[in-house]
């Protein structure tokens, strides 16, 4: 276990895992949903997928090393501070989230369940730091934002699902809880 | 896994949606319409000013690019320079709107937030009486 965390391939990985989810991320930043609904904020949230991914490989440090790495891509490629600061809560959030739902990953809940409570606790995140930068006002779209992530939760916890499926072996987690 | 859907995901998913659900249903309440509704305009946090919704107002809000009309009742955010253009589509701010609902331009750091005078925050607004 030590051997399959600190090797090389172990590093590519996550570094693979970390750009397509900066890539996806910023994909999706350019799908207009805010016309369809008019939260600031709101997105499909795909890049919880690698970092879900990540943790399932790797366990936490390497989810958060995905996490870290994929925020401050997506900054360099966008230059936006105020989007990094709210990203880097949101994803703050969302990692403490998914660290502590993954205690009853395979006995209670599947990806899909944990997804839901992180991309809700990303959204959470987000509106703090927004409350932080720019006042009381963002609050009024904490619910709205908060059930729309939970949504985007569910279904990218089920396609995490699949993708666990699919890679036994990679995914170690589930192997040591013999499922 | 041996199965595809635990019961502990359904009971994790209904739980958040109920709370948002019902948040929801508690603050986006409409508020009966008052006369002396009004919306405050804050830029990073801080008060820029407060606006009748009974008054015309067309203004462009200094150092932002946020341009924001008030019409006939109803404020809103008619063009910023920010790139998602989110604050443009939200809707508008009304005498019934809830109580605190606001249009937000993320980017710019403007917010636009309907009040009334009952609800007012002593510590939030720096000014001393209303005019308009």
């Amino acid at each position: 276990m030590s051997d399959k965390r600190h090797s090389a391939k172990t590093a590519v990985i996550c570094a693979l895992l970390a750009v397509l989810g900066a890539v996806l991320g910023i994909l999706e930043g350019m799908l207009p949903l805010n016309l369809v609904l008019p939260i600031p904020g709101v997105k499909l949230g795909l890049a919880n997928l690698f970092i879900m991914c990540a943790f399932l490989m790797y366990g936490a440090p390497g989810a958060f090393a995905v996490s870290a790495a994929r925020i401050l891509l997506v900054f360099m490629f966008s230059g936006n501070v105020t989007a990094f600061l709210l990203s880097s809560a949101g994803g703050a959030a969302s990692f403490i989230g998914l660290w502590v739902m993954m205690r009853f990953y395979g006995r209670r809940c599947t990806m899909i369940g944990i997804s839901a409570v992180s991309s809700a606790l990303h959204g959470v995140g987000q509106t703090a730091a927004a409350l932080c930068l720019i006042g009381t006002p963002v609050l009024y779209y904490l619910p709205v934002l908060c059930g729309c992530c939970a949504l985007t939760g569910v279904f990218t916890g089920a396609l995490t699902n699949r993708i666990a499926r699919r890679l036994p072996d990679m995914t170690s987690i589930l192997a040591q809880n013999n499922h | 896994m041996k199965k595809r859907l635990y019961a502990g995901d359904i009971a994790i998913v209904v739980c958040i949606l109920a709370a948002c659900i019902f948040a929801g249903l508690y603050f986006y309440m409409p508020s009966k319409d008052a006369a002396d509704a009004f919306v405050a305009v804050t830029v990073d946090g801080t008060l820029y000013g407060t606006y009748s919704l009974n008054e015309q107002t067309d203004e462009w809000i200094a150092d932002t690019g946020v341009r924001f009309i008030i019409e006939d009742g109803q404020a809103r955010i008619a063009e910023s320079d920010c790139p998602d253009g989110t604050c443009m589509s939200s809707g508008t701010v009304t005498a019934s709107s809830p109580s605190g609902k606001s249009i937000v331009c993320l980017p710019n750091k403007v917010a636009v937030t309907k009040k009334t005078e009952v609800q007012t925050d002593g510590a939030e607004s720096g000014v001393d009486a209303i005019v308009g």
